[in-house]
């Protein structure tokens, strides 16, 4: 059995894992364009911002490779796959072929669209290059912009604040995180980022990047113009659904997959960034592109393609993060458009805490936490298990939900809880 | 057969006294003794907490999970499972306080630590002589440690002398 | 357990390893059974008052939310701890009460096995109370005397009368810091009130009311005790006596009296004495009676009556499990219950006494001071009675013994150093202004099952011995170095540095002076404000080179001994530190804001070594600060230890 697997991050080396849990003789074959050996892309804006060595992104040992025998290919780009032959071409030519082939190629940073963007220092903040990229130019910079308020877009912003470069960020939404917070949570945040020296700019487009070969200054539709000699844009990421072309492999924005993580063509499964899968919350099908989500679906696609039948519960939506001090943790369905929803929210500014939960029905769908974020995971999990909270929702509601509250919902429901671990935790 | 040994909690027996914590907390201090432990600049942080539920006590660590999402979760690898004791573990050098693992942990045995930046796990004791400090410090014995089968017969002696109810 | 943990005493690890071969769980056993010891609890931190708790606050979290009343670690553990010096105080105190009712009945003739033995004591206290002496009977003189105490007790109006003992300096310090104690029974119950939910929240003011609670037992309770027993019993004179298990006889009928009361164990040395009773035992087959004591009991027979020790209160089980006593008779305090089951695996009988101390599986036998003779006979016959039934298979005492001699007074102790024909206080200062003498040391208190037996009293005794420190002792800590030899007058020689030694040997005392039991620390205050008195040593307590250590803390007495000590001005150190380490405001005022209210703290310090040298820098600070003479003979603190 031959194992290839384009894409050396989260969900490669999730499905890498798990093939070797399963199968430790067969050849597997990680293709990555990027010239880096695995690193975590979700750890650069750490870097950027000082929280980390430089250096440090790495998420598995040096030895692992040769450890778990698996050959990297790296700085290789894949473009084209032959269905027909089992076979991957590289852009240099050769060829690699596959039993099992999994398309683990994450996403890239949407184009803005906005006249000038290719001018020289305005930059998209995906990879390691990228960040090269922005260390050369914060050297030069004393002043910069970020386009995006949402997680990636604040610890872009921490990171040039680290710089001691005189930081805006300007979003075209009302207040920050709006893709994953309230308006007051939102504003929260823009006073701390305030309070620390970080300017935001609310409700604003950038209409041109201006200057000559390098960016001067941006031009927002509010008629301001801020100079500026670095731009971060964080428009949000497109899949990189191109080696798709010419396979049977349906494409709904990103990969569609099954259950088993597996595309349309036979043999080859899609996770991470890339795949389209289904919210566990929602229902919908759709790209839940973070880590933890990559990650576990490269597992799934491995086990699959070892030869297991493992079911994907299905992905979800989260986030959590750490600015200046204060945590957020952001899960599920936070932001509910229609009626059928309830939601509550909890709020003081001096504590620093702010709370939301969600509810439809008898569920608990999202979860929004500022401040104090402990037993996080349990929230997670009851929306994962999509179990009826109606018993404990009061606790909920008053913040209490450490894990023995939940336990208390492990006895009706049973057969929502059948991991080895809950029959230890119950066993008396 | 690998030696998973984890530490088991019988709550009927637990009477909520949070001896351990208080041992888990010394264990994990740099003096490791209790009045040094409370006077530390940055005082230790336990790895168990005792919860209360309604007619419940439940101290309760790490599972170190069959499947852990708190591994899967972290985007820095600071979190590994040794195939062989099937102990879940933070490198702590790696950990960068991101609390994706507290996000996903469903027990909330992954806990923030604000001071230090990283995150609070059970290490069962990692290197400690008498195994885990807690379970040595329960008074009541609430808290096992072994294997899972070593686990079962441990209840099943409970319940023959009568310290556990049968039908429990 | 190792040995070494269980003593340092040869007799006792002797008398345990005989029990613990029999398996007969004691003190040491029922201790390691309760480990682990709740952390809480010893910090401080769990307040137990009110019925919403119990609450507990997590040393470890980032901020004290306080209990369910919000009360925060510094109101809880100084609530407990003024409820621990309230119940010490009580201790004491009602033990003062219970003997100045003996000597109202025994001046009423009421209690006519009692007499009035030290008439020129009673007349002293008569005049120091003001009441007229001229033309008044003893017996009413003891009436009106008994009297004024009793109304110490419950006044409500005015101070307790022996404060006015204290030295200037302590009278201005209680005042300013509002502390004067007025009436005993009124201060232990103002504790409990400020220390209801709800009252009393700031440490501090709490505290205060501890310190004057403790004030009242000090000056109050224990010194009203003191005195009395001494005008009922007579004030104790120097006397050769012997300690250790080894007292009990084989071959002989052995009592112990064990408690804190001398009330009955007076009458039972009288009644041992009784031919009727003599020629019973032997009628039994015994050569003779061997009555002992263990703890403040054995104290009070030995200091006035001689009579030997057979331990102290780590060792009251121990007495009973070498199968050789017949009848244990017990009053009041440190009595563990525990006794009694050590007590089944033998033929010995335990009897409680008191109507305020029944314990299940003892006899109880109520004393009654009406017929306190006839009582005591009782208990002698039925402890002949059971004489045969010792089963002599079982019968296993330790050989060790040792000689001592006890019997140091307030009045009397100094005076020795001047010799008969000069009386005063004034030897002692000058021993210390000379430098010959580096101070005087209280060295007092209980044992404590967490310390290996009597180990801290001897290793913080002897370094101070060798450093030309003078120890005065009293309770159980007396009893440990007894045992160990130092009360003889031999024992300067072996262990005392080059002054205390030349001192000693010219008066004919032992470096270590036996000042009696626990109520009789308050011979120790005493003893203070004579020095100040007689002059040259500072016009305060404070500024004496004195200082006490309780090295084996164990009981809630020891807490309000401690806390009297450190108000009136002697610096003490104490270990184990009761449960306030938790709270680092409440350890603050103890160790440190007491000597600015005070002029002397609280040193917590559980190594005896390391509590020894910092009570030696204590004294040398305040012999500078005095500019006292160097020491004639300086001997350098080792650090290796
Ligand atoms: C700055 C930043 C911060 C983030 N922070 C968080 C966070 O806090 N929490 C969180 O959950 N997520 C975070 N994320 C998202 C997270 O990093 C992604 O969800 C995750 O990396 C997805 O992993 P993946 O394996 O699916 O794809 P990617 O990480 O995108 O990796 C794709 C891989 O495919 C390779 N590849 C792609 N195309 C080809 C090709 N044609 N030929 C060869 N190789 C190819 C690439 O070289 C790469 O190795 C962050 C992302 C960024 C950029
Ligand atoms: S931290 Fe949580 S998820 Fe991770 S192994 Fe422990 S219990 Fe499982
Ligand atoms: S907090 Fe530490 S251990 Fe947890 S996911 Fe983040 S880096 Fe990993
Ligand atoms: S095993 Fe050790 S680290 Fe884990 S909870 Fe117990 S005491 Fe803490």
């Amino acid at each position: 059995m031959n194992y290839v697997i384009i894409g050396n991050s989260a969900a490669g080396i999730g499905a890498a894992e798990a093939i070797r849990e399963v199968d430790a003789e067969s050849a597997i074959v990680i293709i990555s364009d990027e010239p880096e050996s695995a690193y975590s892309r979700a750890l650069i804006s750490y870097e950027l911002a000082g929280w980390i060595d430089k250096g440090e992104l790495t998420f598995r040992p040096p030895e692992f490779y040769t450890e778990k025998n698996i050959e990297v290919q790296s700085g290789q780009r894949v473009v084209k796959i032959d269905t027909s032959v089992n076979e991957v071409h590289l852009r240099g030519g050769d060829t690699v072929p596959y039993d099992r082939l999994l398309l683990a190629t994450g996403g890239s940073p949407q184009k803005t669209g906005v006249k000038g963007e290719e001018k020289e220092g305005v930059f998209g903040f995906r990879t390691y290059g990228d960040l090269q990229k922005i260390y050369k130019s914060v050297k030069k910079a004393k002043e910069g912009i970020v386009l995006g308020g949402g997680c990636i877009g604040l610890q872009a912003a921490s990171g040039l604040h680290h710089h001691k470069i005189k930081t805006t960020i300007a979003i075209t939404s009302p207040h920050l995180l709006s893709q994953v917070a309230d308006p007051e949570c939102g504003d929260f945040f823009q006073a701390l980022f305030e309070d620390n020296g970080i300017k935001v700019k609310t409700g604003v487009k950038p209409l041109e990047f201006k200057g000559g070969d390098r960016i001067e200054t941006v031009l927002f539709d509010d008629g301001t113009e801020l100079p500026t000699q670095l731009v971060i844009t964080g428009k949000g990421v497109k899949p990189n659904t191109d080696l798709a072309q010419g396979t049977k492999i349906e494409i709904d924005w990103g990969i569609k997959t099954d259950d088993r993580m597996a595309t349309a063509e036979p043999n080859i499964y899609a996770a991470g960034d890339v795949a389209v899968t289904k919210d566990r919350v929602s229902c919908e099908s759709t790209v839940n592109a973070v880590w933890p989500c990559a990650y576990e679906q490269g597992r799934i696609a491995g086990l699959n393609m070892a030869g297991k039948k493992v079911a994907y519960d299905g992905s979800m939506r989260m986030n959590a993060a750490d600015f200046f001090g204060v945590s957020f943790i952001s899960i599920g369905i936070v932001k509910p458009v229609d009626a059928g929803y309830e939601s509550h929210s909890y709020f003081s500014q001096d504590q620093k805490i702010y709370r939301k939960m969600v509810f439809k029905g008898n569920h608990l769908v999202g979860a929004v936490l500022v401040g104090i974020v402990d037993n996080a995971g349990v929230l997670t999990n009851l929306m994962r298990k999509r179990v009826d909270v109606s018993t404990i929702k009061n606790d909920l509601l008053q913040g209490r939900y450490d894990f023995a509250v939940m336990s208390k919902l492990i006895k009706d429901q049973m057969e929502s809880f059948q991991e080895p671990e809950y029959q230890e935790i119950v066993v008396v | 057969m690998p030696d998973k040994r984890k530490v088991f909690v019988v709550s009927n027996l637990c009477t909520g006294c949070r001896t351990c914590e208080i041992a888990c907390a010394v264990e994990h201090s740099q003096s490791k003794t209790l009045l040094g432990a409370i006077s530390e600049e940055l005082p230790p942080r336990y790895r168990i907490q005792v919860q209360a539920g309604d007619d419940l006590k439940l101290p309760l660590n790490c599972l170190h999970c069959e499947e852990p999402d708190c591994l899967f979760a972290c985007k820095s690898g600071a979190v590994s499972k040794n195939p062989e004791t099937g102990q879940v573990s933070v490198d702590m050098s790696r950990c960068v306080g991101c609390w994706m693992c507290v996000m996903v942990c469903p027990f909330g045995a992954a806990q923030p630590d604000h001071h230090r930046g990283k995150v609070i796990k059970c290490d069962l004791c990692e290197g400690r002589a008498g195994g885990p400090a807690c379970v040595e410090a329960c008074p009541t014995r609430a808290l096992f440690y072994g294997t899972n089968e070593e686990f079962r017969a441990f209840i099943e002696e409970m319940k023959q002398i009568g310290i556990i109810g049968k039908s429990a | 357990m190792a040995n070494s943990r269980i003593s340092v005493d040869p007799a006792t690890i002797k008398a345990h390893d005989h029990a613990r071969e029999r398996e007969i769980p004691t003190v040491w056993e029922r201790h390691e059974a309760m480990q682990p010891i709740c952390a809480f609890g010893d910090l401080g931190l769990c307040c137990t008052i009110c019925y919403m708790g119990p609450c507990r606050i997590d040393p470890f979290s980032k901020e004290d939310v306080g209990g369910a009343c919000g009360a925060k670690k510094d109101t809880i553990s100084a609530r407990n701890f003024t409820r621990a010096t309230a119940a010490g105080a009580a201790a004491h105190s009602d033990h003062g009460r219970g003997v100045c009712q003996v000597l109202l009945d025994a001046a009423r003739g009421e209690a006519k096995d009692y007499q009035i033995s030290d008439i020129e004591k009673l007349k002293t206290l008569a005049a120091e109370l003001e009441i007229e002496t001229e033309n008044v009977s003893y017996a009413d003189l003891a009436a009106q005397v008994a009297r004024r105490f009793f109304d110490n007790f419950g006044q409500s109006e005015g101070y307790i009368d022996l404060i006015k003992r204290a030295p200037e300096g302590q009278q201005q310090r209680w005042k300013k810091a509002g502390v004067y104690p007025r009436a005993i029974d009124r201060e232990v119950v103002e504790c409990l009130h400020r220390t209801h939910i709800g009252v009393d929240a700031d440490h501090r003011s709490l505290i205060l009311q501890a310190v004057r609670c403790a004030l009242a037992d000090g000056w109050g309770g224990s010194m009203i005790a003191t005195d009395v027993q001494d005008v009922l019993f007579g004030s104790p004179k120097p006397v050769r006596a012997k300690v250790n298990l080894g007292v009990l006889k084989q071959d002989q009928i052995n009592v112990v009296v064990h408690g804190h009361e001398p009330l009955l164990s007076e009458m039972i040395v009288v009644a041992s004495r009784d031919k009727e009773i003599l020629d019973y035992a032997k009628s039994k087959g015994a050569v003779g009676i061997t009555l002992s004591g263990i703890c403040c009991t054995a104290n009070e027979i030995l200091m006035r009556q001689g009579y030997p020790v057979a331990g102290n209160f780590l060792q009251q089980e121990l007495a009973i499990s070498t199968g050789a006593v017949e009848t244990m008779i017990v009053d009041v305090q440190c009595i563990m219950p525990g006794l009694t089951e050590v007590a089944g695996h033998f033929h010995t009988q335990v009897i409680t006494t008191s109507e305020k101390a029944r314990i299940p599986g003892a006899k109880h036998l109520q004393f009654e001071e009406h017929r306190a003779l006839d009582f005591a006979k009782t208990i002698l016959k039925s402890a002949i009675d059971n004489f045969p039934n010792r089963d002599a298979g079982k019968v296993d005492i330790p050989q060790e013994m040792m000689d001592l001699v006890a019997g140091f007074t307030a009045e009397n102790t100094f005076h020795h150093l001047g010799g008969t024909f000069r009386s005063s206080y004034r030897p002692l200062n000058d021993g210390i202004m000379s430098g010959r003498l580096r101070g005087v040391v209280g060295v007092v208190g209980c044992n404590n099952v967490r310390i290996p037996h009597d180990s801290g009293h001897i290793a913080l005794v002897e370094e101070l011995l060798k450093h030309d420190v003078l120890v005065i002792q009293t309770g159980c800590s007396a009893l440990a170095c007894a045992k160990a030899g130092w009360l003889r007058p031999e024992a300067a020689k072996e262990k005392a540095g080059q002054g205390l030694r030349e001192i000693c040997e010219t008066v004919g005392i032992p470096p270590v002076l036996h000042m009696g039991s626990c109520v009789d620390n308050s011979r120790i205050l005493v003893a203070c404000a004579e020095m100040v008195k007689e002059g040259g040593v500072g016009v305060d307590i404070s500024q004496l080179p004195v200082a006490a250590a309780a090295p084996e803390a164990m009981s809630e007495k020891a807490v309000s001994i401690g806390l009297y000590a450190v108000a009136s001005g002697i610096t003490t150190f104490y270990s184990p530190a009761p449960r306030i380490l938790g709270t680092p405001a409440v350890l603050d005022y103890l160790t440190k804001g007491m000597e600015k209210d005070f002029g002397a703290c609280w040193v917590f310090e559980d190594d005896p070594i390391k509590a020894a040298h910092g009570i030696i820098e204590h004294l040398d600070r305040k012999r500078e600060a005095l500019k006292l003479d160097p020491m004639m003979y300086p001997v350098k603190i080792s650090r290796s230890a």
